[in-house]
């Protein structure tokens, strides 16, 4: 049995996003008053999405592999393949996105200037060197680099920014 | 006129006038170089600054922080491949990889000089056919600005590369994304899934912050070993510094390029609510597609920093050419100047240079003085800036993604831009690694609402469909869109297919149906002129014994 390749599964969550959207634009409510409806365009557009993910699909037809060229392909590949491979190929921007995930959800309690702080360190000793030396080298350019936008945004440009149910 | 000059000469050099247009042009490079805090931002908070001064001082403060913004773009967007403001999307492409080659600073001298030369050039523009250029940009309607946004999607194909389909694909989601939230024409929410942030619709700029900076941050420290180790390894000295010469030298060699990007910018500035955002691509595709060797743009080559560099400049000038001829803002940056201009009981009008020379003038002046600081500034600022780059890239990474954060926010004071910014960043990491382009879907979200609200102007005008192909200016640019969408297969099979022989021939003859449609005698010459050019290239192709491949 053959596995569709890569394009392929993104050609049907194309799809499945235009079928979605889809679906969606029936919710737009109808004024009597416009002259274009509001979901003329939206559908104009996911009708071209449609048509150029159906073609990618086609063309993407042609790549399928066969498990024992998948196994190939995983045996090639130095981080083992699969999700853990894939785990330890992107493990940086993973935890970068997490770590700026984190970063928004706490931004609330504690503030652009801590938790602007809190996300470079965290960063910076997750992607650099693990040592003490290190770690006070990344919390100085933490403190000095957010602590100082932080001042100019704040005293000199006067533009409010977040302060924290914690620290306000 | 005499009289007026040396009336603004008076204004302008003084060494109050000076040292703010200095400290603004200073401040308008730190601006651009932000990447999410734009121009249109830092004008905005010079406005405050500029109550207590006289209108030629603040106008001139604006003026700096504008031409230093749009500048400013162009460091980020060279070093660290992040483009600081819209204006700069097109610099990244050929900025960055040349940077990247262990050249930045002749990617940051090409860029700096066109800009200073690309305005310089517009100033004059501005001063010599202000009245002419407005004349035009109000002839146009909804029908034909429909048809401009349409020709600029279009360029969607020509910047997606070898991956038109993606491409494509890539601008249809930028157009589907500006679609979510309230129409802007007849306010009804769209595709909220019932989540009341949704209702305000994703803004522009976390879009494309998001968009670009996340991905090419997390593709630069993917690696381990290689987030360890400086954005740029720097060994050579010369390097560092900006080789003014040899820049000159390859612009000089590029004047058409140059010019033609100046005209463009100029144009597109003139065009209301059409700014800097748009010239700076548009500039770009048509320098490669005017390239004999199109293929090399986005390696890193001096044509594709210096085209949208230069229409970029280019376009504040156009911006200016509205506001100063007409009272109508070119752009949103233009708008707050009307509006610093009315504080001080100066209204820019038909009649404005006329009635108020002096001023006028100096604002004329101050827009190529705010060039010619920009030139001194930046030199200085860019050794700063080149600094930046021997930094690990893991800790450039981190602290560049907070700064977004922080920009990003301080645009609307919202957190549901901080979300964007956040959730385009996973969707541009993901387009990155599935090979999907960026531009087209940036693009598609500037384009879309304005195609949008044109189209339904136009339909509620007449619901006759013919007038997009019956009025003139709607069909130029439906036609140069056709020929745009068919460009890349036409640069493919160029010389190979005999049907190539044919395009430029057809594609002359077809835009002089237009120019014939317009009035005034200029644009008909213009026409009989494509006519003749479009004969010629056809007898030379028809004539010309074919070589064998």
């Amino acid at each position: 049995m053959i596995r569709p390749n890569r394009d392929s599964v993104v050609a049907l969550l194309l799809l499945l996003l235009t079928g979605v959207f889809y679906h969606q634009s029936y919710e737009i409510r109808v004024a009597s008053y416009a002259t274009l409806p509001a979901a003329s365009w939206p559908r104009a557009i996911l009708l071209m999405l449609g048509v150029l993910s159906l073609v990618y699909l086609v063309q993407s037809l042609r790549g399928w592999v066969t498990p024992a060229e998948l196994d190939l392909l995983r045996e090639s590949d130095p981080t083992g393949g699969g999700p853990a491979g894939a785990m330890r190929r992107y493990l940086n921007p993973l935890i970068c996105f997490g770590l700026f995930f984190l970063f928004l959800l706490t931004l609330p309690y504690l503030g652009m200037l801590v938790g602007g702080i809190l996300f470079v360190f965290l960063s910076l000793s997750a992607l650099g060197p693990l040592n003490w030396r290190a770690a006070g080298l990344h919390l100085a350019i933490a403190v000095v680099s957010v602590a100082g936008i932080w001042a100019i945004f704040t005293y000199a440009l006067r533009v409010f920014l977040p302060a924290g149910e914690w620290f306000s | 006129m005499r009289e007026s000059v040396a009336e603004a000469l008076l204004l302008l050099v003084n060494f109050q006038t000076l040292g703010l247009m200095t400290v603004g042009v200073l401040a308008g490079l730190i601006a651009g170089a932000i990447p999410g805090f734009t121009i249109a931002m830092a004008v905005v908070l010079t406005l405050p600054f500029t109550f207590g001064l006289d209108p030629v001082p603040g106008l001139a403060t604006m003026l700096g922080v504008y031409v230093g913004g749009l500048s400013g773009g162009l460091i980020s967007g060279v070093l660290i491949g992040i483009p600081g403001t819209p204006s700069s999307v097109a610099t990244t492409f050929d900025g960055f990889p040349l940077a990247r080659r262990g050249e930045p600073g002749y990617a940051l001298g090409l860029g700096l000089w066109a800009s200073v030369l690309g305005g310089l050039l517009s100033a004059v523009l501005l001063v010599t056919v202000a009245p002419a250029m407005a004349r035009v940009g109000l002839e146009f309607r909804s029908w034909d600005y429909f048809a401009l946004t349409m020709f600029a999607l279009t360029i969607t194909a020509s910047l997606s590369g070898a991956n038109l389909l993606k491409g494509l694909i890539a601008g249809a989601l930028g157009l589907l994304v500006a679609t979510m939230g309230e129409d802007s024409i007849n306010g009804i929410a769209r595709f909220t899934f019932g989540n009341d942030d949704l209702r305000q619709g994703f803004a522009f700029l976390p879009v494309l912050v998001g968009l670009f900076a996340f991905s090419q941050l997390m593709s630069d420290i993917r690696d381990r070993d290689q987030a360890c180790r400086p954005m740029m390894s720097l060994k050579d000295n010369a390097r560092v510094r900006v080789p003014h010469g040899r820049a000159l030298r390859e612009i000089a060699r590029q004047w058409g390029n140059l010019l033609r990007s100046t005209l463009i910018g100029a144009f597109t500035g003139a065009l209301p609510a059409a700014g800097s955002s748009i010239s700076n691509v548009l500039a770009y595709d048509q320098a490669k597609k005017a390239s004999r060797t199109p293929e090399q743009f986005g390696t890193g080559i001096p044509a594709g920093i210096i085209a949208p560099e230069a229409s970029n400049n280019a376009t504040a000038g156009g911006a200016l050419i509205m506001m100063m001829s007409l009272g109508i803002p070119g752009d949103v940056i233009t708008a707050v100047m009307l509006g610093a201009l009315s504080i001080h009981n100066v209204v820019p009008s038909p009649t404005f240079i006329r009635d108020q020379p002096g001023i006028a003038y100096a604002i004329f002046g101050a827009f190529f003085l705010a060039h010619l600081i920009l030139l001194a500034v930046q030199s200085v600022a860019l050794r700063g800036f080149l600094g930046i780059v021997r930094l690990p890239i893991y800790m450039l990474a981190s602290v560049i993604l907070l700064y977004c954060a922080i920009g990003t926010f301080s645009l609307n004071n919202v957190g549901f831009d901080l979300w964007t910014l956040f959730i385009f960043g996973v969707v541009g990491y993901g387009m990155r690694l599935l090979g999907f382009p960026l531009a087209p879907m940036i693009l598609g979200v500037v384009l879309g609402d304005v195609a949008e609200k044109n189209l339904s102007r136009a339909l509620s005008l007449s619901d006759d469909l013919t007038l997009f192909l019956s009025r003139p200016f709607s069909l130029f640019f439906v036609l140069l869109s056709v020929y745009s969408l068919v460009f890349p297969w036409y640069q493919q099979h160029r010389g190979r297919e005999r049907w190539t022989d044919f395009f430029m021939p057809s594609l002359s003859l077809a835009l002089s149906l237009p120019l014939l449609m317009m009035d005034g005698p200029v644009r008909r010459v213009v026409g009989v002129g494509l006519i003749l050019l479009g004969l010629g290239l056809l007898s030379r192709t028809l004539w010309r014994p074919r070589a064998m491949a």
